[in-house]
This record gives structure tokens, C-alpha cells and sequence, in this order.
């Protein structure tokens, strides 16, 4: 197959691609639901050396890390990956006993859902020094799921009600993704050096919902709704330096982009509609990273980054005072071996701040393998990861004049997160 | 086809196979002499065989040419490491270019399997020359072959890519073989070139008569000696808490050994299992040999060890030229990150509070090496839930082993350092106690000055500190300035050290209204030590600092617990009252003088007398109000002492320790040996009778150890090969506060039916207050633990663990509670009538260690558990309570021969284990808990890298 026929070919599976892949998104953690967690699945083999590729080659995904690691004169490459997620949130309050003397922590409630993915990306070489990616990826999660029941705490109540019956469902979801349709070009200036461009056309809808359910007063009810259709455009520069055949440094940098929003406000009985108009100016994005490739059997490749984003740059047009948002580092490592029979073992950690609140931070745990299987390979990744916080309540117990409450609570969260994927090699 | 048995002498004499695959020669063999053995079936290619028993053997070699070396260690049952060394190069022509002298290797833990081989280059010049190899297991088998070596081939392990595409086979396969190279490893022969992906035997065919396979340039010898050891570095690197300072030293040395000629009792006496009758028995050794030539010798040494010589070797070396000294700078870099409390046995047990929530612990480490005798090093540290990242910092620079004229001053260090002496009584700056630390065994204390980058703070010393000699007299001097974490008292004058971790901010502290302040005063210290050695290793020494304060200290307990529970006192607090009081009230005037000092000084001694090494330590601590030696004028001192007796035989050893510490006795760099830290047991225990719960740090983090006096004795017994009582313990003792009796035993035992079959138990009771019929807080409880391991190919391991114990105390009716149904009662009426009376727990585990390859291990744990649980995970120990499931990975990664990487991840899924009205959390005042659902899952990771340069 020659070049120009790979080329087609890998851009038509791109976009068949494109409009297969579910534009369903990862739940991220309360603290994310604005503006987005960044803690986004690529692919398998990404995901298990912790999201690091802005020093190595990521074949289609390099347009996310480093365009100007799209590998030049290789033959081209199609990568697909999948994953579901375990997100498991638990929030608690102390509990002391009759002496006062804390006793543990309760929880007060607790969320699991599971979430799917999908993203695909191809990669080809134009010329010998030249090459082309193409990726449609998740940039930034919105989701998020909670429900809580309130129960009748009152033993003598009314018998319609007794005790524990449910009094209250409370319901908030936030849904969707920016997704982000990436297409860069590689230079090769020497054999140590490359540079590379990207395109980054962004887009998604934003989904809210914030309901609750009264039982005994079902008059009361409520659910509040919103949909927010956004798009914008950004571009990402990169280079890679090949120090020498050890050790390879790579660095990109995406200015800060706007993302237009129409936001759509509704009521479940369609009472009142809404309809606004919103620029959110995304901060920069600053990536540095090595790969250095020891000699050692089995073939290694060691991956360490770090990715900082300087939050405190957002604007929101919807918001005009100051967010108090902090600028964040996100550290990755990984490790990725592989052996004579050319089965790898990978596995990485990652260590990411929160915007939302500088003494919160994610730590994430990934390991994988994969399989040669035709042209290409299989690729399986899992990873866990835990965050812990301290939030305000989301609804409230306030109108219960029977619960106690502290004004905020401890947030647990984990995820555990599988993926899969396969890579064709033409 | 089986080697003879009768050849094997004893328990670790190992057999050696050494292959030499490549070649020395140019059209000449080489000619080994010796006898010739039958080899094991699996290498039934090889050519040649030969056996050395206590004689090395002797190969003529004819030049020029590369003689390549592999040698394989066969071990028998029992050992697990063989060392290997060419002890003469007859001729000096002959160049080594990156054999390590005195290396080890580790092998298969199976007899009769080979090790992993160590692989030297020898240079041989023209002409016939010889070479003299011996290796310690005292039998060896030499293979040899007689592969060709032209120089006019092309060298595939230097040849670039371009000469390599020239070859007549694809661009792939000539891509593969550069990478191969680049990216796997050398090519030992041409033959490994059928590892090279796409390689196939006719391209091997077509390639072998147009290429050569020379050695690579040699790894850099500290590298080479850190990688043939990065099991034991490994371990090393794991080292925490009271054991940090030494660690670091035994990497340095392990990356740049010592000559063992130059070393003295001190020296000796420092490595772990080394002890005063073993360092004794090698100076005299080394005194009738004049010096040590070889490993060989050393362990010949009359008396020695074989654990002693065990952890020598893989430090010294036995020529001062072996010493690395290439002009540049080498050292370690290390990252830790770890979000659950770390501790590193169970010695050093310490709590978490509700304040380590939030920033994980974070360390970053940097050793340097500026030539053979300068040393530097730098440290951040952040406990967990500390807010800045290098919330502890540490530096030092200085040098080791400097003479000027008869002076040699082995240490001198500016910055942070640390310090001990003697058996700790009166200096040993740690933040962290280590109970039973007796100073044998595994439980050194680092004795002298050292650079400290330990993540202590509240005790660390910075400044300038000296360790030297002239002849027989040994001396030390440090002195230190620094601010002092501390309880204060309204007055502004001090009440006691706090050892805080994590560190609060201050504006936590001041928003708390408490007594706890950062940096509450300044300790300005001088202090030293003097010994005259009496014979090669017996000496008498004095010890003594004095520490200057900004103010006095009054240990006030009013400061301490709330008024309402004053009344709760009883005599085992008397430690709280007893605590340093430099604070003089006139009783006529009212008149307040503060003194503000402390001082405490004190004498030590160590002899041997045969097998047997005796020591001791007296320390006092002046009373301020009076002078400085007590009895001549008024004052109240306190004192403390310390005797050991230590004798030892080859496969028994007898450790008897006798101490006994004044309550007053309050100095709060003693680190002598203790079951207890000074405030464990008191009142401070209960956070809710304190005027801050924070106090109760003093209970949790206070490193000084507990009033006692008492007798403890330990033994290690190799009963057979297959039977070892791994420790013996006896300890009874009295808390001196109340007089309370205390005791502790424990047994130890391995049994090995086969040697990849290891059983284990341990067994310990203890209790407190048995004696004491009227103490209704008299407690005794008893733990067994039995441990099946079966040790499976290339060192993976399977083990199953169960654990039992039980806590038993009197049944308290008052602590139980029986709510009526619909009605919460009132206390008393609801009471129930019996109490517990006891706290059983059972666990069970299995763990998995899997070798993917030499540099890669896979740990997989699962362990089900039903009460309070202690155990290793790794290196790390951990203790949960509950009931559980528990599950933790480990990777393990050298990256590359610099590198090293581990990552763990845990998962402790807690079993709801009480009924808690989550409804109504948060009242501090609820009644009738009845929830059903109160999960406690916890996911903790650890990671830690170590790069090397």
C-alpha cells in the first residue's frame, strides 16, 4: 500500500470513526462539574503509563500531547480504544459517641456509576520528514452523578410515613463533554529535532439536571434543567528534541482558547425557557516531558511529565466575580516494558491538582499489557484513582430541623477505570 | 549427571561455574589447569569443566585478544549469595575493564541451580600471560570454548547505523539490530544476535564471519557494584525513621567502599550484625596478616562471624587503589510519595491523627558525592496533610577521613547532622523512637556524626559537628542552633518538646487558642564525646551537652488537662509532674528565676573478654537550681544507666540488657532502649481530658523512652540447618511512674523440612499490672502468627500467613451499654451486666512475588482480617483494625542499571462494623447508633524512585 493510499484510507476510518465514537464522557468529581476534569481516557496504552506522551511518540494522540511527536516516515496507524468507569463517591461526617469523643467517620452518602468512552485517532507519514495525525478525544469531562434519600427520622409520625419511609429523593447530574476533533502536522528540522502544529476544533453539549422529589408534599416537587451547546477553536505548537538515542525531551504549548456556549434553561413542565449566551476563555496549557529509553532487558521506556495549566488565567462571562480558581501542576510517570515476546507491561502514576481548591489533589494508579494480534496489537489498561476533599452539601439539610449537620462534608472519591483498545498498523 | 556431594563441605559452599564464552586468543585456545568435573545436564555444551577447592586456579592465556568471562554461582541448600573474586593477576599486563572485585551474586534458590552470572572483561597484550581465579565457595567449575576473535570484522556493539545497513542483510533487520543494541543490552556473542527480532539462522550465517561482538565500554564501577546488590540496595532504600541516617551510609559505602585496612573498632562496629568481639577478632586477624589481601582472608579471620562477614563484604574493599576516585560527582536522587502513614517495622509505631488528612508525604532526596572523602546532600520533606511541600528542609556538607599530621578527623559536617553516642542515653537526635532498639544485631544506632537527611525535624542538630582521633583518643564536638516545636504555658514559660507531625500552620495553632506554637523556643547546644581505647576494643569514654534556652521550662500539668479532670491523675502520670522544671519560685519572696539550660552528662564503657562484649552508659541530667554534680550542693538529679552483656558463638548468640531510668530523668535526646515512650499510658492518652487534643501528641510522637527498670535477654539459636529459633525474647521491667509490673516474651522459630518449604511462627504475651491485685487497668494479651512459604522458581515466592491474638483485660459492666427497645434510657439504667472482657482477632493472608525478569517483581497481596492486624507489606509496615479485606499490588522496576522505580497501590475495603445513626451524625450528644451502613474503603498508593549517578 503506498502512502497516498494509506493516507485515505486512514482518514476515512477516522471519520467513520468520528461519527461512531459515543460522545459519552467519564464522571468526574463535583469539584469538576464547571469547567471540567481533565482526567480523560485516550487509550489503553496511554492510560496505563498515566497519560504521559509528550516526549513519545502517541501515533494520532500526539496531536493532544506533542504534535511534533507525530512520527514521520513510519507507515500509518489507526488506533481505537474504549473504556468503562467505576466512580464511587462517598461523603462522610464525623460521628462522636455519648462521651463526645469522635468516633468515626459516617457516610452520609454514597454514589457508584459507571461510565463508557470511546476515542480514535490515526497517524501517517506524508514525506520523510513530514507527518499527519488526526485524534477525536474528550478534552474536558462535565459529568457528575449524585442522588440522595431523605428518611423519615421520626419514630411517631404519621403512619402514612412511618419511620424511614422515604420523605425526599434529591437528584443532580451534569452530563456531557467537550470533545475535541484534533487533526497536526509534524516537521522533522534534523534527526534530533522536530516540531509540529495542531488544530483543535472543540465542541460538546453540556447537560444539567438538579431535581427533587417530595413525597409527602409531591406538589413541591422540582427539577430544574439545562442544556449548553459549546464550540471553539484552539491550536497546540510542540518540539521534540531527541537528545540522543537515550533520551528524548519534548515540550508544547496551547494558548488559552474560547468556548461559546448557548445555554438553554428549562423547568421539567417547560413553564419557563431560557436562553443565554456564554464565552468561557479556557486557560493555556504548558506540557514538558521526558522519555528516556535505558538499555535493558527487557526493552524499557521510561515516561515522566509535568502539565501545567494556569487556571487562575479563566474567564467566564457568565461570572464576574473572582473564582478563586489555582493554577495547577499535573505530574505523570510511567514505565513501559517489553519483552522478547513482544508482550508489554506498563504501569504509572499521576498526581494532579484541583483547581478548584489547592488542597485537593487526584493520585491515580494505572497498569496494563496488551497482545500482538494481525497487523496490530491489543492494548488493556486499569487504573484507580482516589481523591479527597472537603465540599459544601449539595442540596442541604437545612428544612430538616431533625438532622444535624456540619456545614460541609469529606468527599471520597474513586474511580476505577478499564480500558481497551487496538491498534492497526497498514 | 550430578556433581559429587562428598565434594560439598558444608552447609554454603557453593559451586561455581565460570564460562568462558568468549575468547582471549587470537588461534590459541585457552589452556586451564586444574581438575576437570562433568558439568550439569543443561550445559552439557560446554567444553571444559574445573574444579577448585581451597586453591585458585591458574589459566595461561595467550594474547593479544578480549578474554570475555561469565561466571555462575551453584549454590547449595541454606545460601543465597556466593562471592567471587580474581585475587591475582599474574601478569600486570592484563587489564580488567569492569569486573567489580569481591562482587556477589545471587543465585536460584534451589540447589543445584545456576545464578544469574556476572560477566567481566579481561584485555590480554601479546604474548602468554596468567590468570589466577578463586572464588569463595570453595568448589568452582570453569567452562571454556575457543570462539575467535579478528579485529578486522565489524564490531557490532560500537558499529553506527550506517555500517551496520551495509551489511548484506534488510534495512529492518538491520534497524532491529541497532535497536536491539541500542535499547536491550550488548551482544555477549554473535549468537545472541538470534535474539534480534527477524533474525533468522541463515541471516545469522551470512552475518557471523563478517562481525565481531568486543566488550562495551565498562559501566562505572559504583553503578556495576549498586547493580550486582540492588536486592540489598533495595531494601536500603526503603529505610525509614530511626534508621535513615544509617542507611544512607551503608549506600554510600556501598557505592564507594572502604578500604578494609584502613577501618577501626568504630567502623567496624557500625555495620549491621558486626559486633565488638567480631570487630575485635579482625583487627587482631588483620594485625598477625599485616593486612587484609582478599575476602578470602577476612573471612578466615579466627572468631569472625559468618553474619558478621556477610554484611561486611558488600562495603570494603582491601586496596586503597580499588577506591573510585574519577574527578566526578556521583550520587542518589530519590522521590517518595505516599498518602497512608509509613512506618518501617513495628518498633517504630506511631498514630495518625484527623490533621494527616490532605497533602500526601512527599520527600525529595539528593546525596552527593564529590570525590572519595567529600559528602553533601539535600532534603525536602512534607509529612502528611502539611500544606508546603518542603516543610522540612535539610543540607550538609563535609568531608570524611582527613589527616593532618597524628590528627585524623574522620567526619566533619556543616548543616544538619546527627548524632549519637554510647547507648543513646544521653544523645541520639531522631525524631522517631524504635522500641527495643538494643544497638546489636539490625538495630544499630549510628554512633559518631553523620550527615542528616532524615526527615526529622523537631530534634534535628545544624551546625558544625567533628568526629576525630589522635591515636587512642577518640573525640567528638558538635554544636547547633535551631528552634524547638513546644507546649507553652500562659506565663510564656516552656512545658515540654512537642514533637508535632504534620506540623500544624501556626494560624491552625493560634485558631485553636492552644499552647502548641512552632517554633515556640531557641536551643542553642554544645556538646561532645571523649573516649580513650584501652585495648583494640575496649575503651572508656564521658559524654555531656548543654543546651541554652531563650526561657525556662515549667512542666505544669494545669497546662496539660482540663481543670474538671485534674482529679483523674494517679501515679502512673507522675511522668507529667516529673517533666524538666528549671522554673525557682522563692517560697519566701515569691521571686521567679528561670534557669535556661539543660544540661546532661554522663560515662561509658565497652570491653570483651573472649566472646563476650560488655557495655554500659550512666547519663545524669543536673538540676538547674543546683550545681552541676549532685550531692555537693542542693539539687535534685536524676539519673540513668544502662548495662549489656552480648556473647556469641557461631550459631548462638546470648544478648542480656539491664536498664533502669529515672522518672525525672527527662532529656529529651535519649533514645536508650525502651518498650515505651515517655508518655504512653498516661492520662494524655485521652484527647478529651486535654486542654487541646493536640496535646495528646505527647502520648503519640514522644520520642524519649519510658521510666523502667528491668532485665531483657535475647537469644538467636541455629538449633540445625533446618531448625533456627529466629529470636528469643524475655523482657520484665517495671514502670517506674507506679511501679506497675510489665513483661513481654516472645519466640521466634523457622523450621525448613525441605529448602523451598519455610515455616514460621511467632509467638508473643504480653501484660501489664498481673502482679497488682487491687489495679483494675491490668491487662494481658497474647498474638500467634504461622507463616507457610514456599520459595518456586527464579525467587518467586507463595506465603500464607494466619494470625491470631486475643487482648484480655477485666470486664468493666459501665462500659457497655444496653439501650431498651424504644427508649434510650439513661445511663446506669441501661447498663448491662457484664462487660467485655476481651478483644480476639483473626487474620488470614496469601501473597504472591513474582519475577518478570531480574529488574522486574510483581507483589500481589489479599488478606482478610477481623481485628487489629500488624504486618509487612514490602518493606512497609502496616496495622489495620476492623474488619476487613485488604488488597494491595506492587511493581517493582529497575528501569536501568541508574534506576529504580515502585509503585503500590492498596485497597482496604473496611466491613461496616458498628450501627451508627447516620441520621443524626455530627451530634456530638446522639443516642441509640443504629444505622446500618458506615462503609471505610481506602485506596493508598506509594511510590518511590531512586536514580543513581
Amino acid at each position: 500500500m503506498n502512502k497516498t493510499k494509506t493516507f485515505y484510507t486512514g482518514g476515512l476510518i477516522a471519520l467513520a470513526a468520528l461519527l461512531l465514537v459515543p460522545q459519552v464522557s467519564f464522571c468526574g468529581s463535583n469539584l469538576n462539574t464547571v469547567y471540567g476534569s481533565d482526567d480523560i481516557f485516550l487509550s489503553a496504552e496511554i492510560a496505563a503509563t498515566a497519560g504521559t506522551g509528550v516526549a513519545v511518540g502517541r501515533g494520532g494522540y500526539s496531536t493532544i500531547f506533542n504534535p511534533a511527536a507525530i512520527t514521520a516516515g513510519e507507515k500509518a496507524r489507526f488506533d481505537s480504544s474504549v473504556a468503562v468507569a467505576q466512580d464511587h463517591e462517598d461523603r462522610f461526617a464525623p460521628l462522636f459517641d455519648s462521651f463526645g469523643s469522635y468516633v468515626t467517620d459516617t457516610a452520609i452518602a454514597s454514589n457508584r456509576h459507571h461510565y463508557w468512552n470511546g476515542n480514535a485517532a490515526m497517524a501517517t507519514g506524508i514525506t520523510s520528514k513530514m507527518a499527519f495525525g488526526a485524534s477525536i478525544t474528550d478534552r474536558y469531562d462535565w459529568s457528575f452523578d449524585f442522588a440522595e434519600d431523605m428518611l423519615n427520622p421520626d419514630p411517631s409520625g404519621n403512619p402514612e410515613f412511618p419511620r424511614d419511609s422515604i420523605l425526599e429523593r434529591r437528584t443532580y447530574s451534569i452530563g456531557g463533554a467537550l470533545r475535541d476533533l484534533s487533526a497536526g502536522l509534524s516537521y522533522e528540522l534534523t534527526p534530533a529535532l522536530s516540531v509540529g502544529a495542531a488544530l483543535h476544533y472543540l465542541f460538546g453539549t453540556q447537560t444539567g439536571v438538579m431535581s427533587s422529589r417530595f413525597f409527602q408534599e409531591p406538589a413541591n416537587s422540582y427539577s430544574n434543567e439545562f442544556d449548553n451547546d459549546v464550540e471553539g477553536v484552539s491550536a497546540s505548537y510542540g518540539i521534540l528534541f531527541n537528545a540522543n538515542e537515550r533520551l528524548s525531551l519534548g515540550v508544547s504549548y496551547e494558548p488559552e482558547y474560547d468556548v461559546d456556549g448557548e445555554q438553554v434553561d428549562y423547568t421539567s413542565d417547560s413553564i419557563e425557557v431560557v436562553t443565554s449566551e456564554s464565552t468561557v476563555t479556557y486557560p493555556g496549557r504548558y506540557r514538558a516531558g521526558l522519555a528516556f529509553f535505558p538499555r535493558t532487558d527487557p526493552r524499557t521506556t521510561f515516561t515522566a511529565e509535568i502539565v501545567f495549566t494556569p487556571w487562575s488565567d479563566l474567564k467566564d462571562s457568565r461570572v464576574e466575580e473572582d473564582q478563586n480558581l489555582e493554577d495547577t501542576f499535573d505530574v505523570r510517570v510511567g514505565v513501559e516494558h517489553i519483552f522478547y515476546n513482544g508482550a508489554p507491561l506498563r504501569f504509572g502514576f499521576r498526581h494532579t491538582d484541583i483547581p478548584t481548591d489547592n488542597e485537593v489533589s487526584r493520585s491515580a494508579f494505572s497498569m496494563g499489557t496488551g497482545m500482538e494480534f494481525g497487523p496490530g496489537s491489543f492494548s488493556f489498561s486499569v487504573e484507580l484513582s482516589k481523591m479527597t476533599s472537603r465540599q459544601d452539601h449539595i442540596f442541604g439539610y437545612e428544612e430538616y430541623d431533625d438532622f444535624y449537620a456540619p456545614d460541609d462534608t469529606r468527599v471520597e472519591d474513586t474511580r476505577f477505570r478499564v480500558g481497551a483498545g487496538y491498534t492497526y498498523l497498514f | 549427571m550430578s556433581i559429587n556431594k562428598s565434594l560439598i563441605p558444608s552447609l554454603i559452599v557453593a559451586l561455581l561455574l565460570i564460562s568462558l564464552v568468549g575468547s582471549a586468543v587470537a588461534d590459541t585456545p585457552c589452556q586451564p589447569t586444574g581438575e576437570i568435573l562433568p558439568l550439569a545436564d543443561e550445559y552439557s555444551n560446554a567444553v571444559l569443566y574445573i574444579r577448585v577447592t581451597d586453591k585458585p586456579v591458574t589459566y595461561e592465556l595467550y594474547g593479544p585478544g578480549v578474554l570475555k568471562v561469565e561466571a555462575r554461582a551453584h549454590l547449595t541448600d541454606g545460601a543465597l549469595k556466593s562471592d567471587l573474586s580474581i585475587i591475582g593477576l599474574a601478569d600486570d599486563k592484563i587489564r580488567t575493564l569492569d569486573f567489580v572485585p569481591g562482587n556477589s551474586v545471587y543465585a536460584d534458590e534451589r540447589s543445584g541451580r545456576p545464578s544469574a552470572p556476572i560477566s567481566f572483561t579481561l584485555e590480554v597484550p601479546a604474548g602468554r600471560h596468567e590468570i589466577t581465579i578463586s572464588a569463595l565457595p570453595e568448589i568452582m567449575v570453569l567452562l571454556s570454548s575457543d570462539v575467535q576473535y579478528s579485529s578486522d570484522k565489524l564490531d557490532l556493539n560500537r558499529a553506527s547505523y550506517e555500517a551496520v545497513s551495509a551489511l548484506p542483510i534488510s534495512q529492518e533487520l538491520a534497524t532491529a539490530i541497532v535497536d536491539f543494541r541500542t535499547y536491550v543490552k550488548y551482544f555477549q556473542n554473535v549468537y545472541e544476535l538470534m535474539e534480534v527480532p527477524g533474525m533468522t539462522n541463515d541471516d545469522l550465517a551470512v552475518l557471523k564471519p563478517l562481525v565481531s561482538t568486543l566488550p562495551p565500554d565498562a559501566l562505572d564501577a559504583s553503578i556495576a557494584r549498586l547493580s550486582a546488590s540492588y536486592r540489598q540496595v533495595q531494601r536500603y532504600m526503603s529505610q525509614e525513621g530511626a534508621s535513615e541516617g544509617l542507611a544512607d551510609e551503608y549506600l554510600d559505602m556501598m557505592r564507594n567502599p572502604k578500604n578494609i585496612n584502613n577501618l577501626d573498632f568504630f567502623d567496624l562496629i557500625s555495620f549491621q550484625n558486626v559486633s565488638a568481639v567480631d570487630a575485635r577478632n579482625i583487627l587482631n586477624a588483620r594485625k598477625r596478616l599485616g593486612q587484609f589481601d582478599s575476602a578470602r582472608q577476612l573471612r578466615r579471620s579466627d572468631g569472625l562471624r559468618y553474619w558478621a562477614y556477610r554484611n561486611i563484604r558488600d562495603f570494603v574493599t582491601y586496596d586503597d587503589a580499588e577506591q573510585q576516585d574519577d574527578g566526578q560527582i556521583h550520587g542518589n536522587y530519590e522521590v517518595r510519595y505516599y498518602d497512608s502513614p509509613y512506618m518501617s517495622d513495628d518498633d517504630e509505631i506511631s498514630s495518625q491523627t484527623q490533621l494527616t488528612a490532605g497533602n500526601p508525604h512527599m520527600v525529595h532526596k539528593l546525596n552527593l558525592e564529590m570525590g572519595p572523602n567529600v559528602r553533601g546532600g539535600l532534603l525536602s520533606y512534607r509529612a502528611m496533610g502539611e500544606k508546603s511541600w518542603n516543610e522540612t528542609q535539610k543540607a550538609y556538607y563535609g568531608f570524611n577521613d582527613q589527616k593532618i599530621g597524628p590528627l585524623n578527623i574522620k567526619r566533619l559536617y556543616m548543616g544538619n547532622f546527627r548524632v549519637a553516642f554510647g547507648q543513646g542515653l544521653i544523645m541520639d537526635n531522631t525524631d522517631y523512637i524504635h522500641f527495643r532498639k538494643t544497638g546489636f544485631g539490625w538495630n544499630k544506632r549510628p554512633n559518631g556524626v553523620r550527615g542528616d537527611l532524615s526527615r526529622s525535624h523537631q530534634y534535628a542538630l545544624n551546625g558544625v559537628a567533628v568526629e576525630a582521633n589522635i591515636g587512642r583518643i577518640h573525640a567528638t564536638l558538635f554544636s547547633s542552633a535551631n528552634d524547638r516545636d513546644a507546649i507553652m504555658n500562659p506565663d510564656g514559660t516552656i512545658n515540654r518538646y512537642l514533637m508535632m507531625e504534620p506540623r500544624p500552620e501556626q494560624e491552625v495553632l493560634d485558631a485553636r487558642m492552644t499552647g502548641a506554637t512552632r517554633d515556640a523556643f531557641r536551643e542553642d547546644m554544645v556538646g561532645g564525646n571523649f573516649k580513650i581505647m584501652l585495648g583494640d576494643a575496649s575503651y572508656i569514654g564521658l559524654t555531656g551537652y548543654e543546651s541554652k534556652y531563650n526561657r525556662g521550662f515549667d512542666p505544669r500539668v494545669q497546662t496539660l488537662i482540663m481543670s474538671d479532670n485534674m482529679d483523674l491523675l494517679q501515679a502512673r502520670d507522675s511522668e507529667l509532674w516529673a517533666g524538666y522544671n528549671s522554673v525557682e519560685v522563692d517560697p519566701e519572696t515569691g521571686d521567679v528565676t528561670e534557669h535556661k539550660f539543660r544540661r546532661v552528662y554522663g560515662a561509658e564503657f565497652q570491653a570483651t573478654i573472649n566472646n563476650v562484649a560488655f557495655a554500659g552508659e550512666y547519663a545524669q541530667l543536673q538540676d538547674p537550681k543546683g550545681s552541676a554534680f549532685g550531692g555537693i550542693n542542693k539539687g535534685d538529679h536524676h539519673d540513668a544507666y544502662l548495662l549489656n552483656a552480648f556473647a556469641q558463638w557461631d550459631n548462638l548468640h546470648l544478648l542480656a540488657i539491664y536498664r533502669d531510668y529515672d522518672v525525672g530523668f527527662d532529656n529529651p535526646y535519649n533514645r536508650a532502649f525502651s518498650n515505651d515512650s515517655r508518655y504512653e499510658q498516661t492520662l494524655l492518652t485521652a484527647p478529651y481530658r486535654l486542654n487541646d487534643d493536640l496535646y495528646s501528641w505527647l502520648a503519640l510522637n514522644d520520642p524519649t523512652p519510658k521510666a523502667e527498670k528491668g532485665i531483657f535477654l535475647e537469644a538467636r539459636y541455629r538449633v540445625t540447618r533446618q531448625f533456627i529459633l529466629n529470636g528469643i525474647q524475655f523482657d520484665q521491667w517495671k514502670r517506674k511512674s507506679d511501679g506497675t509490673d510489665m513483661r513481654r516474651y516472645t519466640i521466634k522459630a523457622e523450621y525448613q523440612p525441605k529448602f523451598n518449604i519455610r515455616l514460621r511462627t511467632r509467638h508473643r504475651y504480653s501484660s501489664r499490672s498481673m502482679m497488682t491485685a487491687t489495679d483494675v487497668r491490668w491487662f494481658s494479651s497474647w498474638e500467634s502468627r504461622w507463616e507457610l512459604i514456599t520459595l518456586l522458581s527464579n525467587y518467586n515466592r507463595l506465603k500464607f500467613m494466619y494470625s491470631t491474638s486475643n487482648v484480655m483485660f477485666p470486664p468493666r459492666p459501665r462500659l457497655s451499654y444496653t439501650p431498651y427497645p424504644g427508649d434510650p434510657g439513661v445511663w446506669g439504667d441501661s447498663s448491662s451486666a457484664v462487660g467485655t472482657a476481651g478483644i480476639p482477632s483473626h487474620a488470614f493472608q496469601v501473597l504472591y512475588e513474582h519475577n518478570l525478569t531480574d529488574g522486574i517483581k510483581l507483589m500481589a497481596s489479599s488478606q482478610l482480617y477481623n481485628g487489629f492486624l500488624w504486618n509487612f507489606e514490602g518493606n512497609e509496615f502496616v496495622m489495620v483494625d476492623g474488619k476487613g479485606f485488604r488488597n494491595w499490588l506492587k511493581i517493582i522496576s529497575r528501569v536501568s542499571p541508574r534506576m529504580l522505580m515502585q509503585v503500590k497501590v492498596t485497597r482496604d475495603h473496611n466491613m461496616p462494623s458498628t450501627y451508627i445513626d447516620a441520621r443524626e451524625f455530627g451530634d456530638e450528644y446522639g443516642d441509640s447508633p443504629e444505622s446500618t451502613y458506615a462503609p471505610r474503603d481506602f485506596t493508598t498508593f506509594r511510590v518511590q524512585m531512586d536514580y543513581t549517578f
